[in-house]
């Protein structure tokens, strides 16, 4: 699908403006919050970070810490989650040709889950890389989840989305099911393993999104380069093969990129929700289909949508945290609803 | 075409990469005398200020302790579910049942957190910017002991403390001096939660409230279960036949007669004799100074004739 001069202009040009988008919620969320810091406070303090000029005027570390330690890092998190997982719904939607599909839909949020929970459980204290044993058990556990999945799946030298799709529903039920019983054998930490498979951006730090970020850089460079053959993929499998595609090596890079992005976002923010769902189909109903252009717009909705949805989520209950899953879901379906009855066009997946 | 946008996303991330690098964490400038070093429940070395002015408190049982060791003056955050004493209750919250507000607290500027299990996130991000946190979590009365101490150093609040151990051991072998020797150690059934009827939460092996059921003369029907704190069936409870049910969830509503109302329980004997008590749960869950009531208050429960 070539594009013209112009249009490619214009898609540059809606990209740029979805990057200043994202910076302008950014700074905004920053400078919100449950303790009120003056935004010309915030403002010089950013701008001395970033590039050393003006005063400290650092009057008040408190207000520094806050900033710099426990809200920026909150911020950024949710830029990269959002991102990765709208990237990640993108991948699997597209590859799996259906509109359900989300980036938990092969057994990653089983498989995270499941490791999250036994890290809870278990007695071990330990810290590597800043991370306990919570993030690297359900990054571990995502990744180990759809390695099964694929394996079983794969009938021949074939692995069919259907068997896919079947494969990774009955491993998931079987992993939830383990992990029920395992909370109730625990029922101390009950309570953090509910919190913990609700999602959230507030645990992350500073050391975790070091982690992260290249993680989730090396997923969306990957995904990217792997738009074309998504493009291949969504005129059928058989249609692709006749495009010169290797299907099924493809689909194996593709589910590995958007398994990866998953799990490196699952692994600092738990399962949040919904947003892999439904930013893809709201890109695309903005944007159209071509993933060049789908995957990167994407992945910007997604970091805004998220990096606004927290914002909402510590503000509007203030000094209570409410869930951010909650949040996405109680403000993203309605907009979602909106969308589908707004477009002149009937929505072709 | 897409190699340019493949450009513009390259310079894009390089952008991102540079940001995360930029704002990488600088401590806290520290304060200056010699900190102490503690050693909290989760075993960890702790460095706390040798001037702790401003305390926030992660628990009820933690502001409790710190108002028996006359400390309540310097607590300037505590939690909603702190509402003893009642002093307590006017202080700035930080938190709840289901989360603690680290931004509040950060702008509470308090040079001492004590926190308790369960909330590692909040600790580790508490501990980020230089705040000093003990974690405390004790399992059974010499380990409440220990954590009033603990908190008694951090403070500089020793002698308080000792005062209040002193009365507190004193309280304690009142309770067992009048308890030793009975002849019948009853069975008993603590219930903490019974959102679920049928399946009442209960304080197993390894629970404070396991052992003070023994300080105060009865036997805790949940004493072996697998786990300390566990879910007792309807057909368990039936089964092991308690003498006396002590309802830990009065606070909340239940009462003698709901219990009884409850499909098959008239046959247990503490129903059937009407042995089925409320108490005030915050002098037993709450490991701090007013354990002392509760072990008293169980005691008189289980052997009402020691104190006619």
């Amino acid at each position: 699908m070539p594009f013209s001069g112009r249009r490619g202009w214009s898609r540059v040009g809606i990209l740029l403006a979805l990057g200043l988008g994202l910076l302008g919620g950014v700074i905004l969320a920053t400078s919100l919050g449950t303790v009120a810091i003056p935004f010309d406070q915030v403002a010089r303090m950013m701008v001395h970070r970033l590039v050393g000029f003006g005063s400290a005027t650092s009057q008040s570390p408190q207000a520094e810490a806050i900033i710099f330690q426990i809200r920026l890092p909150r911020v950024v998190t949710a830029v990269i989650v959002g991102s990765a997982l709208a990237a990640a719904g993108t991948v699997f939607q597209g590859l799996l040709r259906n509109p359900m599909a989300d980036p938990y839909i092969i057994g990653t949020s089983g498989g995270a889950a499941l490791g999250a929970t036994l890290a809870l459980i278990l007695p071990w204290q330990v810290i590597w890389f800043g991370f306990t044993l919570v993030p690297i058990l359900a990054f571990v556990g995502a990744m180990g989840a759809v390695l099964i999945v694929y394996r079983v799946a794969r009938v021949g030298p074939r692995t069919p989305i259907t068997t896919l799709l079947l494969a990774g529903f009955a491993l998931s039920s079987m992993m939830a099911a383990v992990m029920s019983f395992l909370m109730l054998a625990g029922t101390r930490t009950l309570h953090q393993v509910v919190l913990w498979t609700m999602g959230g951006v507030a645990a992350s730090g500073w050391s975790q999104i070091q982690v992260v970020t290249p993680l989730v850089l090396v997923g969306m460079v990957l995904a990217f380069l792997l738009a074309h053959d998504l493009n291949a993929f969504l005129l059928g499998e058989e249609q692709a093969a006749h495009l010169g595609v290797d299907v099924e090596r493809r689909k194996l890079a593709l589910l590995m990129v958007g398994s990866l992005l998953t799990a490196a976002a699952v692994s600092v923010s738990g399962l949040v929700g919904f947003i892999g769902l439904v930013v893809p189909h709201v890109a695309r109903l903005l944007f159209g289909p071509d993933h060049r252009f789908l995957l990167p717009a994407s992945a910007l909705v997604g970091a805004i949508f998220l990096v606004l949805a927290d914002l909402v989520a510590r503000v509007l209950m203030s000094p209570a945290d409410i869930p951010v899953g909650i949040i996405t879901a109680l403000i993203g379906a309605p907009f979602f609803i909106y969308l589908l009855r707004r477009s002149k066009r009937e929505y072709v997946f | 075409m897409s190699i340019h946008t493949l450009h513009k996303l390259a310079s894009l991330m390089a952008l991102a990469i540079l940001l995360v690098g930029c704002m990488a964490p600088t401590p806290l400038p520290q304060p200056t005398p010699e900190p102490l070093t503690l050693t909290d429940s989760r075993g960890q070395e702790v460095q706390v200020p040798r001037e702790v002015k401003r305390i926030v408190s992660l628990a009820p049982s933690n502001t409790e302790i710190l108002f028996a060791l006359g400390l309540g003056d310097r607590v300037v955050g505590v939690t909603t579910l702190c509402d003893y004493p009642q002093e307590a209750k006017a202080i700035e919250k930080v938190g709840d049942l289901m989360s603690m507000n680290v931004e509040k607290i950060v702008s509470l500027s308090p040079n001492l957190v004590l926190a308790i299990e369960g909330m590692p996130e909040v600790v580790a991000k508490l501990e980020e910017v230089s705040i000093a946190v003990l974690v405390l979590q004790p399992t059974d009365l010499e380990s409440i002991y220990h954590t009033i101490e603990l908190v008694g150093q951090a403070a500089g609040a020793e002698e308080a403390a000792q005062e209040l151990l002193a009365s507190m051991r004193e309280g304690v072998e009142a309770v067992t001096a009048k308890v030793e020797g009975v002849e019948k150690r009853p069975k008993v059934f603590y219930e903490l939660d019974a959102t679920d009827p049928a399946k009442p939460y209960t304080a197993g092996p390894g629970t404070w409230h396991d052992q003070f059921i023994r300080l105060a003369g009865g036997v805790n029907i949940a004493g072996e279960a697998d786990m300390p704190w566990v879910q007792f069936s309807t057909e368990e409870i039936i089964a092991q036949d308690p003498a006396i049910i002590v309802l830990g969830d009065a606070n909340y509503g239940v009462t003698a007669e709901d219990v009884a109302q409850r499909p098959g329980w008239e046959v247990i004997a503490a129903v059937r004799k009407g042995a089925v008590y409320p108490i005030d749960d915050n002098l037993i869950s709450r490991p701090g100074p007013r354990v002392v009531e509760g072990i008293e208050a169980l005691a008189r429960i289980i052997h009402p004739e020691l104190f006619e």
